[in-house]
């Protein structure tokens, strides 16, 4: 199959697969019993039945559900991603705040994380066997296996104990104070990076001694090069790709980690914002928004893939 | 976390290809090295069997019930009758921990058990029939894997409320597309081997085919992921407990002992340390477990 | 958090004396002169939805509101009507008409003067139906409003009605009808009242800043330049801010964090104000459900749970023992040594239950959220006081959401939960214990508490009325009602320690605040 028709052939499978989403992004929402007025009203308002039917009216929740996925999604279609029911204010405007928090949190939590992985990494591989290599994968398990809110936690606690000047608690965008921004960033994207930091090592590990092995390192070796400028030069270069497509592929992770750790330690990003509309039932809050995260995730899975595709031509064949 | 690396580079259409995750763990010491990984699967396996042991034998090594009320001994340090302290209803922490291992380790299990009964199966069943019905499967399966597990699981629970089996059929349906994959990955690379097709032209049956081939060509990349999964599921229960949404008491898992500990964390850090300890613990021996067994049942390891 | 009752919080009736039920941290202030100025910054537990009290239900828009807009009355510290925008008023004998006289050259915060017509505007907008405001039900006995002139209004009820003046100072607000017109009734985001503060900016989820209103009607007041409401979600950073001064003022209602705050005040950081909210723990059973549709089987639940050791622990001894109506209702409460069940005694539920029929226990179980922990908590206990009796409770953990809903329909065995304590006993007992009541989840029905209910509204005496609800509360308890009253809980109001003035006013705490300032 030539490269064009595979392509094709992905993108056209995408589309049921996003429509698929948007039905389960609309249905979990709405399956989940309580609404959002009796939410707001709570369980103490003098409120008559007529009144509550009115209010179900305001916010179009007594239609029936294929009418409301209908409108939902029709809109989306056109890009409005409605407005979020409880504070009136625009999906977009929302997601785009919070976006800048979880992006923000995701950059700093890889930047921290290559900047412990690549040089371990590298390290482990050039070291190879021994005890260190064993040490190190034991290591690398065991940042696995902390649970992040359980980090994050921990960390909050000493911190607050400790060094008290570094606890923060509301958060200011990066271009409004760097200094204060970073001040409030620096242990979420600490409690993200660990995990991540993890996996990335053991992926450059295995990147470099695959390039470590090839011959023609060995022939540059041969010829007198320096070991450490050899390394630098060819292998890390080489071991750059895989390492850069696993982080993609860890998207899927990163969200789920933003959202324990925006919640452990109250950050106004994507995650606290999803959650809290589960709570509320804010129900084109929700829906949009995890439609268009999982609609991201499987783009940039297609875009991984279709990559391999393009190196690797078996793949194409089924 | 959906088992590190391993999973995403499974593409659709067949067993992992060469380099990239698979590649040779072995430096060039080969026996060393053996040894070596050998030895942090038995540290990994005397993890877990303390963690199994711990949670097992919980019933006779506890000193006190994990739900009964002390209320003369609130919020003690560690120590003397309570050797992980009590917290703020005067209940054993030790036993509580004890309790909550057993069910942590029974959503683990059982929710993987689940899942790869319901993932192999769908996945064998799309691997083999290929056409309309592997193309449904396989999107279905994409969907699931789209969402971010903890937004699945949230709103999977918040729907079906708090108990054991609703938390373990939450994290069993985030499973389902690992397993079927692994599956159907399986199934297609052994029915294009050649012997595979002179046995069906020779009238071997579906079960046998499965039986004999399929299977034992799965068992290595999803005795592997079992581990990692049940690791996995530990780790999204307990965050799910964190978040309210977890199982009930007077049994709560270890992650509901954290968010029981958290108002007290600055003054009584036992209640949120000692749980997260024995879940880090768990967690890290399946871990341990599952990443050796990679190193040693995986064909494509077995090179120099 | 308490979650939903501001709206009902903020009612109250004159009798009640508070005084005596503050315990001040720190002995009084009132002998320093109050200096202008300064910023105060307010950590909020969340961001307000609204500017409009009209339609506010959360618990986070009514203190901001609470500095932006009057109503004709307000309530003092004593939990008595006083004047606000309304300097007097009479009522008719019958009790159905009532003439407000306002205060002349009141300024709306764009300059424009409030008349008359601006209040009959408000209340207008609030009774009206296309203005979908929860809180119209209460101003349903309103019959006509009138302005003979700029600075008089009267208003004329079908009946009368004893808690009127309480809900116009809870849920009445004056904005200037022009504004209100201007913005085609949106005012989520925009006002124009009356009140000591104006908005200046709002960062969605983040903060809001208010400033001075430098035409305050009352000379003097406010004394803060500027007041901040800091949105910080978690009570431990909120403790945190207090301790570094980022913030200068927070309530806190879970009582696991009083000892931190504590903590705060005995660094010299923080003063506290520890006051008895007007609230109540509670639980509730369904009646229509077995075996709860039995009153002996509540009965002998009421005898068997140990109020005392649930105070303890799931309150942290913060609050005091109490029945329907709290101590902070002194004129109307009965002392809890009349109820004879407040004395645990098993071998009594025992006996009771034997008499109901379940001489070895049953099963059920208790639907409770994270949400209210203290509740949720007291679940836990019920569970155990219970076992001794071959009762085996479970724990329904459910989501807030979930829970409101089941609430809503119904479905439910038994729950823990928290109930504002208005301060009328009509509205506290008449629409979750009358028989058909909006608020009757229990799907309670006795006839007899039905008519004393009946007659107590509508008697004008309040010796009559006290006498009524006297009976009904004693009824409630000692012959098995629908619901077991436990404790009632403190709030800190923690504080910098030279913020001076601040008034704890029940129900309408932000109020509180007008006459204080930095020292």
């Amino acid at each position: 199959m030539g490269m064009r028709t595979y392509i094709i052939s992905r993108l056209l499978l995408t589309f049921p697969t996003l429509f698929g989403i948007s039905v389960v992004a609309f249905l979990t929402i709405h399956l989940i019993p309580g609404n959002i007025v009796e939410v707001m009203l709570g369980t103490r308002s003098d409120v008559t039945p007529q009144q509550i039917a009115q209010l179900n009216s305001v916010y179009g929740i007594d239609k029936p559900l294929w009418q409301q996925y209908a409108t939902w999604a029709g809109n989306v279609l056109h890009g409005d991603l409605g407005f979020s029911l409880r504070t009136g204010l625009p999906v977009t405007t929302l997601l785009g705040s919070a976006l800048q928090v979880t992006g923000e949190l995701t950059l700093l939590a890889i930047i921290l994380a290559l900047l412990i992985a690549l040089p371990l990494g590298t390290y482990s591989a050039v070291r190879g066997g021994g005890l260190g290599d064993s040490v190190g994968r034991l290591v690398s398990l065991l940042a696995l296996s902390i649970p992040t809110f359980w980090l994050g936690t921990l960390l909050i606690l000493f911190v607050s104990l400790y060094i008290p000047w570094l606890s923060s608690f509301t958060f200011v965008p990066f271009f409004d104070n760097p200094i204060k921004n970073l001040q409030i960033m620096i242990l979420p994207a600490a409690t993200l990076a660990l995990g991540l930091a993890a996996i990335l090592m053991r992926m450059t590990r295995a990147a470099m001694l695959d390039v470590l092995g090839k011959d023609y390192l060995r022939t540059a070796r041969a010829k007198g090069l320096r070991s450490s400028r050899v390394l630098m030069k060819h292998a890390l270069r080489n071991a750059m790709l895989p390492v850069l497509t696993i982080i993609g592929l860890q998207v899927g992770y990163l969200v789920g980690g933003a959202v324990v750790v925006e919640n452990v330690f109250t950050l106004p990003g994507v995650g606290r914002l999803v959650v809290q509309g589960i709570e509320q039932r804010d129900y084109p809050l929700v829906q949009s928004i995890v439609f268009v995260v999982a609609a991201l995730v499987i783009l940039i899975n297609l875009l991984v893939d279709l990559c391999y595709a393009w190196i690797d031509p078996r793949i194409r064949y089924s | 976390m959906r088992g590190l690396i391993q999973e995403s580079v499974i593409p659709d259409e067949g067993l992992p290809l060469d380099g990239l995750a698979g590649r040779a763990h072995r430096g060039p010491r080969g026996a060393l090295s053996w040894l070596r990984a050998n030895l942090l699967t038995g540290f990994g396996g005397v993890l877990l069997l303390v963690f199994f042991g711990a949670g097992l034998l919980g019933p006779w090594l506890e000193a006190h019930q994990p739900d009964t009320l002390y209320p003369l001994s609130v919020l003690q340090a560690p120590g003397g009758d309570f050797p992980f302290g009590t917290d703020d209803l005067g209940r054993d922490l030790l036993s509580r921990i004890l309790s909550g291992i057993r069910v942590s380790l029974s959503i683990g299990v059982g929710s993987i058990a689940v899942s790869l009964a319901a993932g192999a199966g769908l996945g064998a069943l799309a691997g083999y029939f290929g056409g309309w019905l592997d193309a449904l499967v396989m999107r279905v399966m994409d969907v699931i894997v789209a969402f971010p597990a903890i937004l699945l699981a949230i709103a999977l629970m918040t729907m079906l409320g708090g108990s054991l089996v609703n938390v373990a059929l939450a994290i069993a349906i985030i499973y389902v597309p690992i397993f079927a994959r692994i599956m159907r990955a399986s199934v297609l690379s052994v029915r294009r081997e050649q012997y595979v097709e002179a046995a069906e032209s020779l009238g071997a049956g579906h079960a046998r085919i499965l039986i004999r081939h399929v299977i034992p060509n799965s068992a290595s990349p999803i005795l592997v992921q079992i581990s990692l999964a049940i690791s996995d599921a530990i780790l999204i229960e307990a965050a799910l407990s964190y978040l309210g949404l977890g199982v009930n008491p007077p049994t709560p898992s270890l992650g509901g002992l954290l968010i029981e500990g958290q108002g007290f964390m600055t003054t009584q850090p036992w209640m949120v340390i000692y749980p997260g300890l024995a879940l880090t613990l768990g967690v890290f021996g399946f871990n341990l477990v599952g990443d050796s067994l990679r190193d040693l049942l995986d064909p494509r390891q077995r090179r120099r | 958090m308490t979650g939903l009752s501001w709206g009902r919080r903020r009612l109250a009736l004159a009798l009640i004396v508070l005084g005596s039920l503050l315990i001040c941290a720190v002995p009084g202030q009132t002998g320093h002169a109050a200096k202008a100025g300064g910023t105060l910054t307010i950590g909020a537990t969340s961001d307000a939805l609204t500017l409009d009290p009209t339609v506010t239900t959360d618990e986070a828009s009514g203190p901001v509101e609470n500095l932006l807009f009057n109503s004709l009355v307000k309530l003092n510290d004593k939990v008595q009507i006083v004047p606000d925008l309304a300097s007097s008023w009479t009522i008719s004998p019958a009790g159905t008409t009532y003439t407000f006289h306002l205060r002349s050259g009141v300024k709306f915060h764009d300059g424009t003067i409030m008349t008359a017509g601006d209040v009959a505007a408000s209340l207008a907008r609030l009774r009206d139906p296309a203005t979908k405001s929860p809180w119209a039900s209460f101003f349903t006995d309103v019959s006509a409003v009138s302005t003979p002139n700029s600075t008089t209004i009267v208003i004329k009820l079908s009946q009368p009605y004893g808690p009127f003046l309480a809900v116009l100072a809870s849920f009445l607000s004056v904005s200037s009808a022009n504004f209100v017109t201007t913005h085609k009734g949106n005012l989520t985001r925009v006002e124009d009242g009356t009140g000591p503060y104006k908005l200046k900016s709002w960062v969605p989820n983040t903060s809001i800043t208010l400033v001075k209103n430098p035409n305050y009607f009352v000379a003097g007041q406010p004394h803060f330049d500027t007041v901040v409401f800091q949105v910080i979600p978690s009570d431990a950073s909120r403790v945190a801010a207090l301790r570094t001064g980022q913030i200068q003022f927070a309530a806190f209602i879970d009582p696991i964090y009083f000892p931190q705050v504590k903590q705060v005040q005995s660094a010299g950081q923080a003063k506290i104000v520890h006051v008895l909210d007007i609230n109540y723990h509670m639980f509730g059973f369904n009646t229509k459900r077995k075996p709860f549709d039995n009153p002996l089987v509540r009965l002998a639940l009421s005898y068997a749970i140990n109020r005392g050791q649930i105070l303890k622990a799931a309150g942290q001894d913060q609050g005091v023992v109490s029945g329907l109506l709290t101590p902070a209702l002194a004129s109307w409460a009965l002392p809890v040594s009349k109820y004879a069940p407040y004395t645990t005694n098993l071998a009594k539920a025992k006996q009771l239950l034997a008499q109901a029929g379940y001489p070895h226990g049953f099963s059920f179980s208790i639907m409770a959220s994270h949400f209210l922990p203290s509740d949720y908590t007291a679940a836990e206990i019920i569970q155990q006081q219970l076992a001794p009796l071959g009762i085996k409770a479970t724990i329904a953990t459910t989501e807030w959401g979930v829970y409101v809903h089941d609430w809503v329909v119904r479905n439910f065995d038994s729950f823990t939960g928290e109930n504002g304590d208005w301060t009328d006993p009509d509205l506290a007992m008449y629409a979750a214990l009358h028989t058909g009541g909006s608020t009757n989840a229990f799907q309670f029905s006795d006839p007899t508490i039905d008519k004393l209910l009946d007659q107590a509204r509508a008697a004008t005496s309040v010796a009559t009325r006290k006498a009524l609800y006297d009976q009904i509360q004693l009824r409630l308890v000692n012959d098995g009602g629908p619901m077991i009253y436990t404790y009632a809980s403190y709030w800190d109001y923690a504080m910098s320690p030279n913020l001076v003035g601040f008034t704890y006013i029940p129900r309408a705490s932000y109020q509180g605040l007008i006459g204080a300032s930095f020292q």
